[in-house]
């Protein structure tokens, strides 16, 4: 990868990675998570994939991963004080607490806290811009088959959990 | 009640499942569905979300990165 296709890449996905990112840690650490993100593709250039084609699935499987020990960095955290709390939060452990900036209505936050961590990175990978069906499916190692058929899952789950929601 | 999220429900899931993905428009309409499911019940869109980023510069991104891998020289070497 030459400077310019780095360069290229950059401005082609870095709007996707901080949106994937913002949904689940919340905007200000989205932007680590992108600078973060591109010093990895920047250090690992001479092994990315030899296709430029991959080269934005490879992006976002690299910052999938950063979100991922964020992710489990904040959980830790919070079981920690839900131990000290005597437990009263174990509800919550799930969230990340960026939920208020990326929904705006207590239903579908409700419903945002009910799905699981699987559920959640795929709703998140669903919103990438930059990515076809087929590199969607790529990062997280599965056919575009197998990806689409959970996508239509999900949406069912979050129509569910919508209306016992009340919504 | 009406189906605010209009949805397809009552539909067989099972059918649902085997009769998507077969070819991509099924598959890119399959995402945009979900992505107006959750429109609907208030999810931010990623417009909404990038307008609050403070991007780095290409240029200045690619300056630290070659500084930052540049190797360190020691005071002692001749």
């Amino acid at each position: 990868m030459t400077e310019d296709e780095f360069r290229t890449l950059y401005l082609r996905m870095r709007d996707d990675v901080f949106a994937f990112a913002a949904r689940r840690l919340g905007t200000g650490p989205a932007e680590d998570v992108v600078s973060e993100t591109f010093e990895v593709v920047w250090r690992k250039r001479n092994v990315a994939p030899g296709s430029d084609e991959n080269w934005p699935a490879w992006t976002v499987g690299v910052a999938r991963n950063k979100i991922r020990q964020e992710v489990r960095r904040r959980w830790k955290h919070r079981r920690a004080e839900a131990d000290l709390d005597d437990g009263t939060h174990h509800a919550h452990q799930r969230t990340t607490g960026a939920d208020a900036e990326v929904v705006d209505s207590l239903v579908g936050r409700r419903v945002y806290q009910r799905l699981s961590e699987t559920q959640r990175e795929l709703f998140d990978l669903a919103h990438l811009r930059g990515l076809t069906t087929d590199q969607a499916a790529s990062v997280l190692g599965i056919t575009a088959t197998a990806y689409t058929t959970r996508v239509s899952r999900l949406r069912a789950s979050i129509e569910r959990l919508y209306k016992e929601e009340g919504g | 009640m009406g189906d605010p999220l209009g949805s397809r429900s009552g539909g067989n899931t099972q059918q649902e499942e085997t009769s998507v993905g077969t070819q991509n428009t099924d598959d890119e309409s399959e995402t945009a569905r979900l992505q107006k499911v959750a429109a609907q019940i208030g999810f931010a869109d990623a417009e909404q979300l990038v307008s609050r980023a403070e991007f780095e510069d290409p240029d200045g991104l690619l300056a630290r990165l070659r500084a930052r891998s540049a190797p360190a020289v020691s005071s002692d070497e001749p």
